[in-house]
């Protein structure tokens, strides 16, 4: 069940909200029953999709929770690792085989000229997304950090439907507490007005522009040879708008709909071609994982704390499994290499005690961050290779053209979305705003417009992760 | 008393009042409200507007989707006309209007015509001549883009209005209505005929899932009623709104080649005009370039095949039982489409097809005309352009029926 879709808007989401609403204001003895129905709901919500890899996902969720309840008892320390590491690498072995057993398959095949029938599984929705919050929570209990052991807890902390298709990246400290929080059980209008606002925004950004930018997209990704150099351009700015406007409406919609609940869960954009710099970049971009990586991979290799090799070695690593988490392709792990050098080059930078004017570094940035979404969204290195070559005015020969920048339609819709991603309030911003006059106009407006384009709805990007 | 404001300070106290003005506007408007009442607010602008637009759309119903719309008249008087014998002239109307077309032709009959034909508009030429038949004993009611359902849509539609079928029917098939690419939400506008021959045939046989399939469309169908291209399709026709008054007009029998549009004669058979060169050299290049489509990007999907060939079986049994001499016509590919699919799995998938029909009217004892890929001397300019065979195929592989029941047209199995 896709966000944008009427069968989630107009049946699934007030359905399930008027049965918490009803069990909080009639039924307020049993405190559990609200818990249980949001499980419930998304479950529903992800059997929507294909019901037969429910079972993996419960399956996951009973697994983790028992290797969380083994971690959580006192035993020598010895033991305890064995079983994180038994838990993590069931995880990663998990991931491996639905994720990237094809593509190590494939890539055998291209290096080594064997012939094995790649085994065509159907990549489980969110499995990257759940797995990585599980891993977290088994190495938080390890650490003895996890104080919730409630099995309904647990469960919708996974699987919470906002949340478990494309995150963010939620981490238990931040949802087990609310679970069992009274705040969470009752009806806060306040939150509801926010909610609303929020998913009505994130709708029409989906909606209203990064759908609309999508065709582009995949015209000029299908056929890159035929793009002159200012096509290439034209394409390469508008799939850095259509990815962030899917992505950021995808993630205030998730915040949104949480807080309809009265569940807060952490923001993921903070207006990131805002960026002066890529550690900026970073913090602004796919928070949520970007403070995973952090946490559970970077400070864990050794951080900043050894050599500048060695930090710059970790950086690259940090970046490089950032990067094939997005994908099981080359081109995402020679995108994450990307970031993960551009980072290398900005400590260095610094370390030298240079400074940068704001200006050129916002430029400097988006300009670099524009060109790894190449990497990013084309099909294959030849067609990356190809539009970064038109780009750069060093293709050698252009095509006869596809009128991008020739386009009006494009170029105002390039040019609405710019100033949304670069103008509007960042979420942080938008979950604090109280919500007026001039919001409703607006909302109204915006959700009047997205209904009527609902009946082509399309899928998100990040659900591909 | 107010202080009087001399001609030099007028702008500066227009500015203050301006501003004031502004200033207070923007208060009210950024002015927090209690999150009840802009819940309640939010929720009501958006009913009423959403209404306003759906009651807009089912007024003008430019397509006939709800069958409310101002052309209706229009298109039934242009039946009418069929009817009484005038051949008229089709200004490009929505292919939802043509069920709606087909509808108004049933309802003038007096009785069913002793055989129809029913397909897309590839066998929209199949006339009353192809037949050798009276063109008051032959109707055509082919619609462009149909598929299965649509022709059970409009056996639904003589059920519905005369209680019994034609005595025969010859059921033209395509390719794509075996693949999953089939526009099939086309005829949902006849959704209510289809029900009343969907009930028929597949009643006997228990649970189908049509009834959900159905529920689902119809939903889509009111869901259009708020879509923005509908909108758009009956803001364009509210203001284009003259060219609807020029639908479906008689057209004289010696000026029918003179006339730019598909002209629909009185045994509903159609004359498309269509640029074309002597040799037949632009139907060859849109047959290859439909051909290097289809190769590259349609994959063969057999499972739904299947589905939908067991949809046709379940038809023509049904038929059969109730009466009606049924025959299947399948009117071959261009041949340098079938080219231009080289050694493709979609080229495989009509082979499939093709010996899969052979079966299914063996199996039901049916007559069958042609083949998708059965292309015995036809040359690219025995078609007009990727698709449509010129005329003459067809009264080739016709007239053989007449003569000889047990003839299959073209060739009797599908070629290699």
């Amino acid at each position: 069940m896709l966000f944008n879709s009427p069968v989630f808007i107009f049946l699934f989401l007030p359905l399930t909200w008027v049965s918490f609403a009803i069990l909080v204001r009639w039924i307020p003895g049993r405190k559990r029953w609200p818990i249980g129905l949001l499980l419930f709901s998304s479950l529903v919500f992800y059997g929507w999709w294909d019901y037969r890899y429910l079972a993996l996902l419960l399956g996951s969720i009973v697994f983790n929770y028992g290797v969380g309840l083994l971690l959580s008892k006192p035993k020598p320390k010895r033991v305890l690792q064995w079983i994180l590491g038994f838990g993590v690498g069931i995880n990663v072995f998990l991931l491996g085989i639905f994720k990237y057993l094809d593509f190590a398959i494939e890539s055998l095949n291209a290096f080594s000229g064997t012939e094995i029938e790649p085994v065509g599984i159907v990549l489980p929705l969110a499995i990257s997304f759940f797995t990585f919050q599980q891993i977290a929570y088994l190495v938080d209990c390890y650490s003895g950090r996890v104080k919730d052991s409630s099995f309904v807890n647990y469960a919708l902390f996974v699987s919470f439907f906002p949340q478990l298709i494309a995150g963010p990246i939620v981490h238990h400290g931040e949802v087990l507490p609310q679970f069992n929080d009274p705040a969470t059980r009752r009806i806060d209008w306040d939150n509801v007005a926010c909610g609303v606002f929020l998913f009505v925004l994130g709708l029409a950004k989906k909606v209203l522009l990064a759908d609309q930018l999508s065709p582009f997209v995949q015209a000029g990704y299908g056929s890159p040879g035929a793009l002159t150099a200012g096509d290439a351009w034209m394409l390469s700015l508008t799939y850095s708008m259509q990815l962030f406007l899917d992505f950021c409406g995808y993630s205030e919609m998730a915040i949104g709909l949480a807080r309809m609940f009265n569940i807060r869960i952490p923001v993921n954009f903070l207006n990131p071609y805002r960026a002066v710099n890529l550690q900026d970049f970073w913090r602004r971009w796919h928070v949520t994982l970007s403070v995973f990586l952090r946490d559970y991979l970077y400070i864990p290799l050794g951080g900043n704390r050894s050599g500048s090799i060695r930090v710059g070695l970790n950086v690259m690593l940090t970046f490089a499994i950032g990067g094939i988490w997005h994908g099981a392709g080359w081109n995402f792990l020679l995108w994450g290499l990307l970031h993960g050098f551009g980072q290398v080059l900005v400590r260095v930078w610094r370390g030298a005690g240079r400074r940068m004017p704001l200006m050129a570094g916002w430029v400097l940035t988006f300009l670099f961050v524009n060109a790894g979404w190449v990497f990013f969204r084309a099909p294959d290195f030849g067609s990356a290779w190809t539009v970064l070559a038109k780009m750069l005015g060093v293709s050698g020969e252009s095509g006869p053209g596809l009128g991008y920048i020739t386009n009006p339609f494009l170029i105002g819709l390039v040019g609405v979305s710019a100033w949304v991603s670069l103008f509007l309030p960042s979420t942080r911003r938008l979950v604090e705003m109280r919500p007026g006059v001039i919001h409703a106009v607006v909302i109204v407006v915006l959700f009047v417009a997205c209904v009527m384009r609902l009946q082509d709805h399309s899928e998100f990007i990040y659900f591909r992760f | 008393m107010m202080k009087e404001t001399d001609s030099e300070e007028l702008p500066l106290a227009l500015i203050r009042i301006g501003r004031s003005s502004f200033g207070r506007m923007l208060g009210w408007l950024y002015r927090p409200v209690s999150p009840r009442g802009w819940l309640w607010s939010v929720g009501v602008s958006i009913t009423f507007l959403l209404l306003v637009i759906g009651v807009f759309n089912y007024t003008v119903d430019s397509k006939l989707f709800f069958l409310s719309g101002g052309t209706k008249e229009v298109i039934r008087q242009g039946a009418e006309n069929v009817m009484e014998g005038r051949a008229v002239v089709l200004i490009p109307i929505d292919n939802l209007e043509q069920r709606f077309f087909q509808r108004c032709v049933i309802e003038a009959m007096d009785a069913p015509r002793e055989c129809v034909v029913l397909g897309s508009s590839r066998v929209q030429f199949v006339s009353s001549g192809s037949l050798g038949m009276d063109s008051r004993e032959v109707f055509n009611h082919s619609i462009p883009a149909s598929g299965i359902r649509d022709m059970v849509a409009v056996l639904g539609m003589y059920r519905l209005q005369h209680g019994r079928y034609p005595d025969r029917i010859i059921l033209g098939l395509d390719p794509w209505m075996f693949e999953p690419y089939e526009t099939e939400f086309r005829w949902v506008s006849a959704l209510a005929d289809y029900r009343a021959a969907a009930g028929g045939i597949w009643a006997s046989q228990g649970w189908s899932g049509e009834g959900i399939h159905a529920g689902f469309l119809y939903a889509r169908k009111v869901w259009r009623l708020v879509d923005w291209g509908y909108t758009r399709d009956n803001l364009k026709a509210l203001i284009k709104g003259e060219s609807k008054s020029r639908l479906l007009l008689a057209v004289d029998p010696g000026k029918v080649n003179e006339v730019p549009y598909h002209v629909i004669y009185p045994d509903g058979s159609r004359e498309w005009a269509f640029p074309r060169e002597p040799d037949g050299s632009v139907s060859a290049e849109s047959a290859r370039a439909l051909g290097l489509d289809h190769a590259a990007s349609r994959m063969p999907d057999f499972g739904f095949q299947d589905k939908r060939l067991r949809m046709l079986r379940d038809v023509i049994r049904y038929l059969q039982e109730s009466g009606v001499g049924v025959q299947v016509l399948i009117p071959p590919m261009h041949p340098d489409y079938i080219g231009c699919l080289g050694a493709s799995d979609y080229l495989e998938s009509l082979r499939r097809l093709d010996a899969q029909l052979v079966d299914l009217c063996g199996d039901l004892q049916v007559e069958r005309m042609g083949g998708f890929t059965a292309i015995d001397g036809l040359g690219p300019g025995d078609f007009f352009d990727s698709s449509h065979p010129a005329k003459w195929v067809y009264d080739r592989l016709l007239s053989s029926i007449s003569g000889n029941p047990s003839s299959s047209g073209v060739q009797d199995e599908p070629s290699d």
